[in-house]
């Protein structure tokens, strides 16, 4: 047995794959230790937020100390963030029709080019074939511009309760800077929020977690039932053979997905946890797992020390747990990881169906891929509501397929170096 | 000869290679996003006539430009000039063109009740939302009451026709209404309460006769100030023809997809399956008179794509494959933001547009637990409306600040008629879970098995919730609902059919809590009359 893990360790592919799975397995244990936040809480107030640091603004406004950095290039930055190239290019647009000389529009002097703007612009006037989206464009872009090369600091007011009328409370200079730790609020969102509004890695996380859990548990169901069906099959033989046989050939007729899909449905969604799903998942693919074991039993049946055994008198139990089992145990492990694997990949297959798990329930991968594309991430851009789900979809099967090709070599006497 | 072919092989491959490279046109569309129902897009309202006839005008200033050119009549090939794509309201194929049934599944030309769509068949007055008015369509001028407001008096236009050619007359009003009553349609059913007979003094006058109580003034005559504006006129030629074929049965009647009906609206019937429906322009529409709008509308065809969710609307909707879209495009800021695309809402800002009905989860009063007031009003209460407008809407609805709910509808029209400090105490704001948990703990309702669930007479006060598959906006408030629901300890699950399936669900009333279009209130859910009610 230490011989065999001896093995499995010095094949460099096995190695890849276990330390990638036991890398996010450690991620799934310990992250949620860390961050205590419950992963399917809804604490962002609009969908899609981007992943980054997320400061309280009114800490920072009241922080206990405020700094002045005097940094170069501070107001030109602000001055871009606003004024993007093609907007200087579309201002230019506008300006001319407007009737200023082109000769006389510089693009690249943000003050001359919001001077002559502010003098021309008329968000009433009606420019000839311009379309609705354009004219609110430019509207945009002249509220967005307003008050931009303004050196002067912003002035803090409190609303008095008694009077309603505002108070001075404070100012903020423009060179003013406060240090992140001395605020107290602040909110890491390193994948950023779903378009419930919660936090994408602590539910990424958590559905981490739970599909390993669903492709473990539907894994060792599909392998537990392709097992004992297929030792049954090859070793008794006569009629159990045929009997078996004739049921695993019908499942083997009939598409696994749409087994799948149909058995889902018929649950219905208020019994349709992630255990009921994994369950679901396991009993419909146990077949191929029940043919490839009763070929090999069907091979070692008749083999000597079998019959041995058999002379000997020992019990039908006995010979499969000791004469044949021990045979085809690599084999059934191997399978056992391929079903894990696959058993992953079809949790995906139903959730995005909408026939996984409930959604206030529990996270899983599938239904982040779901919400993702129903709230169409794909299409507005937001790749961190379903990049990460894919990519860590995309890990787990390859390391266990890697895990699987490393023992192969091992375990197949062919492949072996 | 061998050099020759080489050559023009080269040719070939050049050209390929050019034409490959060849930087495509940028398709330049004018689209108008009508997000203005966006809170109840599917449910289809008056604000969209208005937004429709805006449409259309507009597009009328860009005929000018165009030369109309001969169209080929094949509805795969509509020539993109005179088609005006539309999306957002058929979800499945049509059923059918009978304007006195309302299962014909054809919302852009058979929708009656407040939101009729006046596109094939039309009513003797618009209603608009924005400022609460009717205007007079087939009618002449305003209709009017008598002193004592028991009977109402409207004349029909002199130019109003049908499609054949013959003039609408009032013996067409009188005919429908009388069809309606004989038959028990669904409006004959709604309105008889109402108004007793509706009459033809002379071919250009009708008369409605409203049902009067026992103190002798009419029992509600706004109900028939809106029956004018919210039912179409049919043919009374027709309709005899109509029920010589189905003789009398009124369940054939209703049944009847009526291919060869009459209309007066200027589109009709061009094209229908389950990926579209195509409406094309009858150029002999009354409404070009003088005494009405003057010219035909601008777009020859109307085409309405079936997409499959509101996913496929928006990538549609982005390609400039869907001139005017009115379904939830999730994040529709994103589109010029973003990508600078030419697309525009009603409004500049969020909430992009008018809120022409609100959504609401109606419960199913025959559901054990839904028949007690505090399970209601405790779900109601616990909800978490911000996040639902903010999240599931994207925005795109009125904040709770800028329009308290109310059965009525967001508009500035309604609102103004609306005392809303007279009802301030009897509105929430949601969110309120310790509220919720002390209202049902204090009728008794609690938790007594451990299950983390509450039970009601031994009963555990388990729910579906459910909305048709693809509205994803619809999808996700139902899911902050059942999220609500398991912090108070009731099990609410969501379930998405298909719409078709959603529609028979709905209407069989096994479903505790579909999603409609009016916000989860405590109370009587027969108030929100400007839903599209199930048939029943």
């Amino acid at each position: 047995m230490r011989h065999t893990f001896r093995q499995a360790f010095s094949s460099g592919k096995f190695v890849t794959g276990f330390v990638i799975l036991m890398g996010l397995l450690l991620l799934v244990i310990l992250y949620p230790l860390i961050f205590r936040a419950p992963p399917l809480q809804i604490i962002a107030q609009g969908t899609f937020f981007p992943p980054g640091i997320y400061v309280s603004a009114y800490d920072s406004i009241n922080a206990p100390t405020t700094y002045t950095l005097n940094l170069d290039g501070a107001a030109a930055k602000r001055v871009a963030a606003k004024l993007k190239d093609e907007d200087r290019v579309a201002m230019k647009e506008w300006l001319v029709v407007a009737g200023v000389p082109e000769d006389q529009i510089d693009i690249s002097d943000a003050q001359k080019l919001l001077t002559l703007w502010a003098e021309n612009y008329d968000p009433a006037k009606q420019v000839k074939g311009m379309t609705l989206a354009r004219q609110r464009y430019f509207q945009r872009v002249n509220n967005a511009i307003q008050g931009l090369l303004s050196t002067e600091g912003a002035i803090i007011a409190v609303r008095q309760p008694e009077s309603g009328a505002l108070q001075e409370a404070g100012a903020v200079k423009q060179t003013d800077y406060v240090n992140i730790s001395e605020v107290p609020n602040v909110r890491i969102l390193p994948l950023g929020t779903d378009n419930f509004g919660r936090d994408v890695f602590a539910q990424l996380v958590r559905a981490i977690g739970v599909s390993l859990l669903i492709g473990i548990v539907a894994g060792l169901i599909a392998t537990g039932i392709g097992l004992v069906l297929g030792l049954l099959a090859g070793y008794v033989g006569g009629a159990v053979d045929d009997v078996i046989n004739f049921i695993t050939n019908i499942f083997l007729v009939i598409p696994s997905l749409v087994l799948l899909i149909l058995i889902s449905f018929s649950v219905g969604q208020e019994s349709r946890g992630a255990f009921t799903v994994a369950v679901v998942i396991g009993v419909t693919s146990w077949v191929w797992t029940t043919r490839a074991v009763r070929a090999q039993v069907i091979s070692l049946r008749n083999r000597d020390h079998v019959n041995l055994s058999k002379l000997s008198g020992h019990s039908l139990f006995r010979i499969i747990r000791g004469d044949i089992l021990p045979y085809i145990m690599s084999y059934v492990f191997m399978a056992l990881i391929l079903q894990i694997s696959a058993a992953i990949l079809a949790e995906a297959n139903l959730s995005i169906l909408g026939l996984g798990p409930r959604t206030t329930d529990v996270p899983t991968l599938g239904l982040m891929m779901q919400w993702a594309m129903i709230y169409q991430a794909h299409i507005l851009g937001k790749w961190w509501a379903y990049f990460p789900v894919l990519i860590s979809i995309t890990l787990i099967t390859f390391s266990m397929n890697l895990m699987i090709t490393g023992l192969d070599q091992v375990f197949n006497p062919q492949l072996r170096n | 000869m061998k050099k020759a072919s080489f050559l023009l092989a080269l040719v070939v491959i050049a050209s390929m290679i050019l034409g490959a490279c060849a930087t495509p046109a940028p398709q330049v569309v004018e689209k108008v996003v009508t997000s203005a129902p966006q809170v109840v897009e599917k449910v289809q309202t008056q604000v969209v006539t208005e937004v429709q006839t805006q449409v259309v005008e507009k597009v009328v200033e860009k005929e000018v430009v165009v030369t109309p050119t001969p169209a080929p009549a094949d509805e795969n090939t509509l020539p993109r000039e005179e088609t005006l794509y539309f999306n957002g309201q058929q979800w499945s194929p049509v059923v059918g063109w009978n304007p006195y049934s309302n299962s014909n599944n054809n919302a852009m030309a058979i929708a009656q009740q407040d939101n009729a769509r006046v596109i094939m068949f039309e009513t003797p007055y618009l209603y608009n939302m924005l400022d609460g008015k009717v205007y007079p369509l087939l009618a002449d001028g305003d209709f009017a009451w008598d002193d004592a407001q028991t009977q109402l008096t409207f004349k029909i236009k002199p130019a109003a026709k049908w499609s054949d050619g013959t003039p609408v007359t009032a013996e067409d009003v009188a005919y429908t209404w009388a069809t309606h009553v004989k038959y028990n349609t669904p409006t004959g059913a709604a309105n008889m309460d109402y108004i007793d007979t509706i009459e033809a003094v002379d071919p250009q006058t009708v008369v409605i006769k409203a049902k009067l109580g026992d103190n002798g003034s009419a029992v509600n005559p706004l109900l028939v100030n809106a029956y004018v504006s919210s039912n179409y006129v049919i043919q009374k030629a027709w309709t005899e023809k109509l029920e010589e074929r189905v003789k009398g049965d009124a369940t054939a009647l209703l049944a009847d997809t009526a291919e060869d009906v009459v209309y007066s609206g200027p589109y009709h019937k061009f094209f229908a399956d389950e990926t579209k429906v195509i409406y094309v322009r009858d150029d002999n529409y009354w409404g070009q008179d003088a005494s009405m709008w003057g010219k035909l509308p601008a777009p020859k065809y109307l085409a309405h794509v079936i997409y499959k969710d509101n996913a496929a609307g928006s990538v549609a909707l982005a390609q400039g494959e869907v001139d005017v879209s009115q379904q939830f495009n999730s994040n529709v800021q994103v589109l010029w933001e973003n990508y600078g695309l030419p697309v525009s809402t009603y409004l500049p800002e969020p909430p992009y547009g008018i809120g022409a009905s609100l959504p609401t989860a109606f419960y199913n009063l025959k559901s054990p637990g839904l028949d007690n007031p505090a399970v209601r009003k405790a779900i109601a209460i616990a909800v978490d409306y911000p996040t639902i407008i903010a999240n599931a809407m994207t925005n795109q609805s009125a904040t709770f600040d800028q329009v308290p709910r109310s059965l009525m509808n967001p508009t500035p029209g309604e609102q103004a008629m609306y005392d809303q400090a007279a009802v301030a105490d009897l509105q929430w704001a949601g969110n309120d879970i310790e509220g919720a948990i002390k209202l049902l703990d204090d009728a008794g309702i609690k938790d007594t098995d451990g299950d983390g669930w509450r039970e009601l007479d031994g009963k555990k006060l388990s729910y579906v919730a459910t909305c048709p598959n693809g509205w994803s906006d619809w999808q996700a408030a139902i899911e902050v609902v059942a999220a609500a629901g398991k912090k108070i300890g009731i099990d609410i699950t969501t379930n998405y059919p298909e719409w078709g399936v959603y529609q028979t669900v709905v209407t069989k009333s096994d479903t505790d809590l579909p999603e409609s279009a009016c916000r989860a209130t405590g109370t009587a859910t027969g108030a929100c009359t400007r839903t599209p009610r199930p048939t029943s």
